[in-house]
């Protein structure tokens, strides 16, 4: 039977090719006034971002001709890798904005928490597909998770990270959810990390301060403090942006007004330039992604495929979730990123990496189909 | 489980737990979208409302205030940019280096330390520090720290000082108009303040934007009086001096032309320093002209005898009882200075009979009497452009009795402003024409004169105001080479529900040259205190003037 010549999941490539485009566009926009201001060039978030979009397609392409089954036999040597990172980012990472959560390469500030999300979900797709072997006594592959998910967690929670780790607990949880780990000892884990995790809240003023602030907020929309101005200040974004928007490049907003406008905020910036229609087609395009992933999951050759595709749909989902929260007013700035379209390399680099694995892992599907 | 059936790879439950994944995603992203819908479709309104607020700032473009000019063209008062100072409490408390500098900022502006501890305690966000700087040292241009608001405002500033300032008036702080023309004119000087919408980012700054509105202002116009400020200088200064001699309360002179009404001076005092307006009274910014309401006394004479012969109600020849001096009607007593037993109307104008011109007035009827005497302006505002001219009154009833009427015969009982009789003397200098008053040299009018008398009438009035000063009350004006007409006045002031022994006004109307007048002056003096008779008081003020007027080129406006 004739081979078919390049087997790659187009919707998705598009889809998220078009995201890396308006990406560059909604950076651009967001960032220019800031830079201009803080640094004296109004371009250099945008070079920056630009040489990351080009890489992290670049690595996409790549990995999509890398077998994706070589990556379990490396799942181990990540995951060491990843807490290494995590160690020596809290000892000589670069500090931004109070947080040591960056290794300086050079080329690119790297975040070893990106890293660590990658290999706990590559780690727990491992021993959800082995379960065989380990004689599908759960507590076999739930002590060994939870052992690295804690270990992970307490490092990033305490760079200090509080929403990142909390949004990879989650991620594992959900994982394992999907993974027939039984409810009741997931929702045990759950309250333990809980309680855990209110002490470690409580412990840093500027954590529980940020979460009052946003519950006074949410009763009371008018009530302007410093913990409530950004969130203000993206309503404002959106508000302002209408049905059509007020155009590409037209952002006022960017323009001091609303802070890390090409980070965490971005999507409010894309609602003020490409008002409802746009904002719901960056949504959409993020969902058509999801469903696509979603897709290959299903038919996945292997149950490690399985899981991995699902992680990463979780992944992706979660943090367009909270991010698109966080904006709507729904949630307290946490500074996680909109995938594919925030500012910031860590996240783009291996979220594509993981969408290069997860075309590899449908050219699979579509080879057994001609086999 | 195998790894060749793809169906058989996925376990169902997990699948199904993947849907239900699935599904609670799909639900979180509708409430975005719902979210999203309602934010920017049901409540954008709202949003950019809020958006508007912070993003634009309405800027208002100042129209520059109008010019005020004397009659040749010499600049009176102009619009200068100025520098003033605010201060931000909060923002200046909150930080060490900008109090310092604060301090170092009342220093060089040389501040009491008063203003620096009142900074430090206000709750207020604007705190003006000082305003309308004009000369202050440059190093504040370029002065600046967190919390100091410099601006640029306009300041009206004035050339000519006190000797013009009651007729000029003053703005206030914020350029607005707040006396004399300047308060009159205020809609014509002004102009019309137009706008222009900035883009505005986080800090403040400002940035143009094509597609939002703006409107340039409409610069005030600049007006011309009809005053000469030389003339009105010279006045200004004869004024005060005799203010000064006689320890008067306070005065003014009228200076016009008979035939076009136009007001070639118009000085006042007391008076004030347009520069330094910290101690300003309502007294000060007062305009004797037409602020001022009195019983003109017998400056009004002339016009009643004028009034009797225009409706040959008394003739020239006829000869009036003097009664030696003490005319008793009813409980009413009237004297003379100069006792007559029997006068022509000419002796009674001469020497000022008070029983001649009660007699007169007294044959006058009611009707007549009031008639003409408003169409001279009596009771009516002359509609000059001064803020707050009175109109006084000829009588506060229905109609004049005869004990009223008798009154007024020698200037009681009406009250009149300096510049209406100063206006009413212009028919009898004009030959019965009565012209408008006239400030504004430009004013595109119906320049509406009126005949009052006719030129008979008035001529034998002319000659017997001439003899006035000749032989009369007022000899103390005589000019060598100039014929003079003119009349005194000396009014009790009614205080306190009587007529005063010790408060007067003096008057007196002259013009120049008698035969056709170009020159009218109405001098007052309210309350002077060393001599309470015009004849030695305003008489030889009057002279002052005029001779220093034939001695300088303006001289012009008494000769051809």
């Amino acid at each position: 039977m004739e081979k078919v010549k390049l087997n790659i999941d187009w919707f998705l490539f598009f889809s998220v090719s078009l995201l890396l485009i308006l990406s560059v566009l909604a950076v651009y926009s967001s960032s220019t006034f800031y830079a201009e201001y803080k640094f004296g060039e109004y371009d250099i978030f945008f070079w920056n971002h630009l040489r990351n979009v080009a890489l992290s397609f670049t690595l996409m392409i790549i990995f999509s001709f890398f077998d994706y089954k070589k990556w379990i036999k490396i799942s181990t040597i990540l995951l060491l890798a990843s807490l290494l990172l995590l160690i020596i980012v809290l000892l000589f990472g670069t500090t931004i904005k109070g947080a040591a959560r960056w290794i300086n390469l050079g080329f690119l500030n790297f975040q070893p928490s990106e890293l660590a999300r990658f290999a706990l979900v590559l780690y727990i797709s491992r021993i959800l597909s082995e379960r065989e072997q380990l004689k599908d006594e759960p507590i076999f592959i739930l002590l060994p998770a939870l052992f690295w998910v804690a270990l992970f967690c307490f490092f990033i929670a305490i760079q200090p990270n509080f929403s990142t780790s909390v949004i990879i607990f989650v991620i594992s949880i959900v994982l394992l959810f999907i993974g027939k780990i039984k409810f009741k000892y997931l929702l045990r884990t759950s309250l333990i990390f809980l309680f855990l995790g209110s002490i470690f809240a409580v412990t840093e003023s500027y954590r529980i301060n940020r979460i009052i602030g946003f519950f006074s907020f949410l009763n009371n929309y008018e009530a302007k403090s410093n913990l409530t101005y950004q969130t203000s200040q993206a309503l404002i974004a959106i508000g302002n942006g209408g049905i059509f928007g007020l155009g590409i490049g037209k952002t006022q907003q960017s323009k001091l007004f609303l802070p890390e406008s090409y980070g965490d905020y971005i999507f409010s910036i894309i609602a003020e330039e490409y008002g409802f229609i746009g904002a719901v087609f960056v949504i959409l395009l993020l969902l058509v992604v999801l469903i696509r992933i979603y897709k290959i999951a299903k038919k996945s050759p292997t149950s490690f495929a399985f899981f991995f595709s699902t992680g990463i749909f979780i992944s992706i989902a979660t943090f367009t979730i909270v991010n698109s929260f966080v904006n709507i007013g729904f949630l307290p700035s946490t500074g996680l990123p909109m995938p594919f379209i925030s500012y910031g390399g860590s996240a783009l680099i291996i979220n594509c990496i993981s969408i290069g694995l997860l075309q590899n892992i449908y050219r699979n599907i579509i080879t057994r189909k001609y086999e | 489980m195998g790894t060749n059936d793809s169906n058989r790879v996925i376990d169902e439950r997990s699948l199904n737990r993947l849907k239900l994944v699935l599904f609670a995603f799909l639900l979180l992203f509708c409430v975005v979208v719902a979210r999203l819908a309602y934010i920017q479709i049901f409540n954008s309104a709202k949003y950019k409302k809020l958006a508007e607020l912070q993003h634009i700032r309405k800027v208002e473009l100042k129209a520059k205030r109008g010019e005020i000019y004397d009659r040749n063209g010499v600049l009176l008062a102009s619009t200068l940019n100025s520098r003033s100072f605010a201060i931000d409490p909060l923002i200046v408390r909150k930080n060490n280096e900008s109090l310092e500098r604060f301090l170092s900022f009342t220093k060089i502006l040389g501040l009491e330390k008063q203003i620096f501890s009142e900074v430090l305690s206000s709750n207020k966000r604007f705190l003006w520090v000082k305003r309308g700087l004009i000369d202050y040292p440059r190093e504040l241009d370029t002065f600046s720290f967190p919390g100091l608001i410099s601006l640029t405002q306009p300041k009206r500033f004035y050339l000519y000082g006190n000797s013009v300032s009651n007729l000029i008036g003053l703005t206030n702080l914020d350029n607005v108009g707040v006396a004399g023309i300047e308060y009159s004119l205020d809609s014509i000087l002004k102009g019309i303040d137009g706008f222009s919408y900035f883009l505005k980012d986080a800090l403040g700054r400002l940035v143009p934007d094509i597609e939002l509105p703006s409107v340039p202002p409409i610069d005030g116009r600049s007006i011309r009086l009809t005053i000469d400020i030389n003339l009105q200088r010279l006045v200004s200064y004869f004024l005060t001096k005799g203010v000064q001699e006689t320890a008067a309360k306070g005065g003014c002179i009228i200076a016009l032309n008979p035939k076009t009404g136009e007001i070639l001076a118009l000085a006042n005092f007391p008076n004030f320093d347009p520069a330094n307006t910290s101690q300003l009274s309502n007294e000060t910014l007062n305009n004797y002209a037409v602020n001022f309401a009195f019983e003109p006394g017998s400056t009004l004479k002339p016009l009643i005898a004028a009034i009797g012969l225009e409706r040959n109600i008394i003739s020239e020849a006829q000869l009036f009882d003097g009664y030696n001096g003490k005319f008793t009607f009813g409980d009413v007593v009237i004297v003379d200075e100069h006792p007559f037993s029997k006068l022509t109307l000419k002796d009674a104008l001469v020497f000022s009979s008070n029983i001649a011109f009660a007699q007169i007035a007294g044959l006058i009827p009611t009707e007549i009497l009031e008639q003409s005497l408003k169409k001279l302006g009596f009771g009516s505002k002359t509609g000059i452009h001064l803020p707050g001219e009175l109109k006084g009154y000829i009588t506060r009833e229905d109609s004049l009795t005869l004990v009223q009427r008798m009154f007024i015969g020698y200037g009681y009982g009406i009250y009149t402003t300096p510049l209406q009789v100063a206006m009413a003397y212009c028919a009898i200098a004009n030959s019965g024409l009565l012209p408008k008053a006239k400030i504004l040299l430009d004013e595109v009018e119906t320049s509406l004169i009126d005949t009052i008398f006719k030129k008979e009438t008035t001529d034998i009035l002319k000659n017997y105001l001439i003899d006035v000063v000749n032989i009369g009350t007022a000899t103390g004006t005589k000019v060598e080479g100039i014929s003079i007409a003119g009349k005194t006045g000396t009014s009790q002031k009614f205080e306190q529900g009587k007529y005063s022994k010790t408060l007067y006004t003096n008057t007196f109307v002259g013009f120049l040259p008698a035969e056709n007048p170009k020159f009218l002056m109405l001098i007052l003096l309210d309350e002077p205190k060393s001599s309470i008779y015009a004849s030695s008081t305003v008489v030889p003020l009057f002279r002052s003037i005029v001779l220093a007027m034939t001695n300088s080129k303006l001289s012009s406006y008494i000769y051809d």
